[in-house]
């Protein structure tokens, strides 16, 4: 099951390989005179299940064709062939490019036309996207690269392109977390858990205290979603280090789908749950019974119409839905009617939250799974 | 005009035939100075049209060689027009071109020539004295200065014709009569009919320019024209023959008429051009020669070397007649009975029904039909039509034809789709009409919305559209149901519709003939007409948007073609313009199935990127 912390991944000369053969089969159509195609993976809630046995979300064997010759498909097909090019390219020169970049490298107009290849980064995105689906090959591997987004701290250094990095020197914001954690080697490890936040104030806050000194772990914290990179190094640490990993978030359904996506993987990386998700994560707030426990009920926010629709969904994903746990959560929460921010615990003092709830939390040890 | 007639007949003697007319311009079409000069041509042109068509079809009874119509209208202006008043009161007209002068004094005209910046008249002890002192005019009356008011200009109007010619004894009465041949003839289809005859033509020139008609005629027999200038005596309705000469004319037989008018000229849907235009559209057969006001000189060539059916006349059908046509039908009776002179002179009506109808109203079947009285007539006339009797004949129209139609349309527009149909005969209140319709799309028409041409008897009809039957029809129908954009129920493509009547009697609302009245079984063969037509157009306009999307689609895989053979190539190396080749080849060979796609697609409607965005469809949440 676990084949990604076989890094470094796939060898240059295998990745190349690879994106050659894509383009091969495809002008073996042309040349039988047939109309060329794709073969990807259907993304989407229509195309996933939840694996009871590696406790993630895997993708279904439904596959649709993507043809040149049709008006609905060309544009795409011939934005995904941009795209295993340009990665080609990449591979070939031991280049990386960042998401934002592949759209403007990429980006251009048929001559002869006002036809731009394409003409918004959601369109490099998700070609981006669909190339991983057709090359089994990861973001990463194409040499393609997120923005940086989130940050960590803790007692824990590391070798990045061979530079020394040491987690608990780097100030108030921490180590920027890079799209690629693929290639980074831990020199060490002092750490008894992790602990995931949702927002980066609460980080902020937690590594202004040093919390990750008094409580001897690793902080991460993004802004929303986890992103991949940040998944990859929950996941690596958890399983090359053996630490158990916390996730904080809000005391609403979002907050509950933040924790879903890092633990069981998402629905749209779904070709990618090996790599990303952490079946071990376990919840430990903010829950409806702690709103209740630290009083923050004067922090009410009121449920949104959009709240209330996206718990109906979430309700319904198998991988809730089996959970008699989570549905009594979900429960409680419904009827409070109202969601509670991280953020409120500053009321009742900037480190409540560090000197107060969060050692109480530990030596609880309640989460839910 | 039957009924102003009867309504002339009763009042001669209370009024005057000017009075009448005065009262009576905006039925004739005179009310306003525009549709006054289109009227007045048009009048003119109908008579030559007709009297070419005539001598036509006798040459085709008489086995001789066919002389087509050459018709040439030309209309200019002649002269500054001004009214005269004193103190307010309109006292004279004053009508100047270059240095002749000619004054309209209590319905008197007098024409002089200017000498040394001064001309004078007397009209019996009242003296005009004109005099133009650095291009100023001054106008005394009797020494006191007159302010002068400039009216519509003057328009001279000329109509020549290669027809039959006119009698020299017919001339004064066919144009200086009033209802001069309105007699009941019996039922014939032609233009003549629709119209409120030359002779008011005439008296509306004399009354606004006190000009005479001036009318040139050749027989065939005859080796010089005859030259006449004819005033209405409006008193006596009688003809005055001014001026009277022999003279040369440039076809072996024919007439020409000018008239001098006052009238204004537009151009536009409503203006003489177009009116001239619309002629020449629906008379293929006709040379037609226009020279417009502004001098530029417009030439409609003969499209189609074959006059014409000839109509033939037919009886009045009894569901159809009016009580002021019968009575007149059984005064000019020459028969000598009752019985016999509704059996003679209606269709569908034997003996026996004619004498059981004179039998039902209790009238002598031997009286003569020229002393009946008109309560005994309406009484006639009310069994006469309770009575089911068999439709009339159908035989005698002569429509356009459909090769004529899209020839005339083909010609002026150049179009890219043209089409005609024409229905079989029908009959509305005992009278049979026929209809006809075509549409012209594309070519020189780049109008957003439809244009409707409405013609009845090969007349065009330039006024009260709103009122009008072929309209009404036009408008009724749901062109969104062929997949044709509407606006106002007006199709939005750049197309001229024709839709004409042909009627011995053509029903129109008022005496203007501008507009047909809405019968329903008119109406109702307009639609079956305009439905069969808008479904061939419709049939045209989705195959032309089939191969536009076919063309589209090509384009399309051609120009993303072009980036497959770079992107593939960059992959695996082969050379791009081998590539490319082989795209070009696989399009070729593939075409047809594109062509089918487009084909499916657009019957189902369906949109093809929706039904791929449905199978490429990611979830909601989306990471980075």
């Amino acid at each position: 099951m676990i084949m990604a912390d076989s890094s470094p991944a796939l060898s240059k000369k295998k990745r190349l390989e690879v994106l050659e053969n894509i383009g091969k089969e495809v002008y073996q159509h042309i040349e039988k005179m047939e109309n060329p195609y794709l073969t990807i993976t259907t993304r989407g809630l229509s195309n996933v299940k939840y694996d009871k046995e590696s406790r993630t979300i895997k993708l279904g064997e439904s596959v649709s064709k993507r043809y040149f010759l049709n008006t609905g498909h060309v544009r795409k097909f011939t934005q995904t062939m941009a795209v295993a090019a340009l990665s080609k390219n990449l591979i070939e020169n031991d280049k990386h490019t960042s998401l934002r970049s592949a759209f403007y490298q990429i980006r251009r107009t048929i001559p002869g036309t006002k036809i731009d290849i394409v003409d918004d980064q959601t369109e490099t995105n998700k070609s981006i996207e669909d190339l991983e689906l057709i090359s089994d090959l990861t973001r990463e591997q194409l040499n393609i690269n997120a923005n940086k987004n989130g940050a960590v701290a803790g007692e824990v250094i590391i070798e990045d392109r061979g530079d020394l990095i040491d987690w608990s020197k780097l100030g108030s914001g921490g180590w920027a977390i890079p799209s690629n954690v693929e290639d980074i080697i831990f020199k060490k490890v002092d750490a008894k858990f992790v602990l995931y936040f949702e927002k980066s104030t609460m980080f902020e806050r937690a590594n202004e205290d040093k919390a990750w000194k008094k409580l001897h772990c690793v902080i991460i914290s993004s802004q929303g979603q986890a992103t991949r990179g940040i998944r990859r190094l929950l996941q690596r640490l958890s399983r090359e280090h053996n630490l158990p990993v916390y996730v904080l978030t809000d005391a609403d359904i979002w907050g509950v789908y933040i924790y879903s996506a890092i633990k069981f993987g998402s629905i749209t990386l779904a070709h990618v749950s090996d790599k990303l998700a952490l079946p071990e994560a376990k919840f430990m707030g903010l829950t409806v019974e702690d709103i209740e426990k630290y009083d923050l009920k004067r922090h009410l926010i009121k449920f949104k119409d959009v709240d209330i629709e996206r718990m109906k969904q979430i309700r319904n994903y198998d991988w809730f839905k089996n959970s008699k746990e989570w549905m009594a959560e979900l429960d409680k929460m419904e009827k409070l009617g109202a969601k509670v921010e991280l953020d409120a615990f500053t009321a009742k003092g900037l480190s409540f939250i560090t000197e107060k709830y969060l050692p109480e939390k530990l030596k609880e040890g309640k989460f839910l799974d | 005009m039957e009924e102003i007639a009867e309504e002339l007949a009763k009042n001669q003697r209370a009024i005057s035939v000017t009075e009448f007319f005065e009262r009576n311009k905006h039925l004739l079409g005179f009310d306003n100075k525009q549709k006054a000069l289109l009227v007045c041509v048009k009048e003119a042109v109908d008579n030559s049209l007709d009297a070419c068509e005539e001598l036509g079809h006798m040459q085709e009874r008489q086995k001789q060689p066919v002389t087509l119509p050459e018709i040439t209208v030309e209309v200019k202006t002649t002269s500054d027009n001004y009214q005269l008043l004193d103190e307010k009161q309109n006292v004279a007209q004053m009508m100047v071109s270059k240095s002749m002068f000619t004054l309209i004094f209590e319905g008197k005209s007098q024409e002089k020539q200017m000498r040394g910046g001064r001309v004078s008249f007397d009209f019996n002890n009242v003296r005009f004295d004109i005099s133009d002192s650095n291009d100023k005019l001054v106008v005394l009356m009797n020494g006191k200065q007159l302010t002068m008011r400039k009216n519509a200009p003057i328009f001279l109007i000329r109509v020549l014709d290669n027809g039959p010619g006119l009698l020299s004894s017919k001339m004064p009465d066919i144009f200086g009569r009033m209802l001069y041949g309105s007699k009941f003839q019996g039922m014939k289809q032609n233009r003549g009919q629709q119209g409120i005859g030359i002779h008011s033509a005439v008296l509306y020139a004399q009354l606004t320019t006190g000009k005479p008609a001036k009318v040139i005629s050749k027989i065939k027999s005859a080796k010089k024209a005859k030259m006449m200038k004819i005033e209405i005596n409006i008193a006596k309705n009688e003809p005055i023959v001014v001026e009277e000469a022999d003279t040369d004319f440039p076809y072996e037989s024919g007439t020409q008429v000018e008239l001098e008018i006052e009238g204004i000229y537009v151009s536009g849907s409503k203006g003489l051009d177009e009116y001239i235009r619309r002629t020449a559209l629906i008379n293929p057969h006709a040379n037609i020669i226009y020279i417009n006001p502004n001098g530029e000189r417009i030439v409609y060539k003969r499209l189609i070397d074959k006059l014409p059916v000839e109509p033939i006349p037919i009886k009045p059908h009894p569901h159809g007649l009016e009580l002021g046509i019968f009575t007149r039908i059984l005064k000019d009776s020459s028969q000598r009975t009752i019985v016999s002179a509704l059996s003679e002179e209606l269709s569908r009506v034997s003996r026996p029904i004619a004498e059981q109808v004179v039998k039902s109203v209790g009238l002598d079947p031997k009286k003569k039909p020229q002393e009946v009285s008109r309560e005994e007539a309406n009484s006639l006339l009310k069994a006469l039509q309770s009575l089911q009797l068999m439709k009339p004949q159908t035989d005698c129209l002569s429509p356009i034809g459909v090769e004529e139609l899209e020839t005339g349309l083909k010609k002026q527009f150049s179009p890219e789709f043209v089409k005609a149909i024409q229905r079989k005969p029908e009959v509305y209140r005992g009278m049979p009409f026929q209809i006809e319709v075509a549409v012209a799309y594309g070519g020189k028409i780049t109008s957003e919305r439809a244009t409707l041409m409405r013609y009845a008897n090969k007349i065009p009809l330039l006024f009260d559209a709103a009122s009008c039957a072929l309209t009404k029809s036009f408008t009724e129908i749901d062109y969104t149901r062929y997949g044709i954009k509407a606006e106002n129920r007006i199709p939005l493509l750049p197309a001229v519709f024709v839709i004409e009547i042909t009627s011995v009697w053509v029903p129109y609302t008022n005496e203007s003939k501008n507009a047909v009245a809405s019968y329903p079984a008119i109406i109702k063969e307009i639609k079956l007409a305009l439905q069969e037509l808008i479904r061939n157009l419709s049939i045209f306009l989705s195959r032309k948007h089939r191969s536009a999307v076919f063309q589209e689609r090509i384009n399309l895989f051609e120009k993303y073609g072009i980036e497959l053979a770079y992107y593939l190539s960059e992959l695996t190396g082969i050379e791009e313009g081998k590539i490319k080749k082989k795209i070009d080849e696989l399009l070729e060979k593939r075409k047809d199935e594109i062509k089918l796609n487009v084909e499916q697609s657009l019957d189902t409607s369906e949109v093809v990127s929706n039904k791929v965005e449905s199978d490429m469809s990611r979830g909601k949440e989306e990471e980075e």
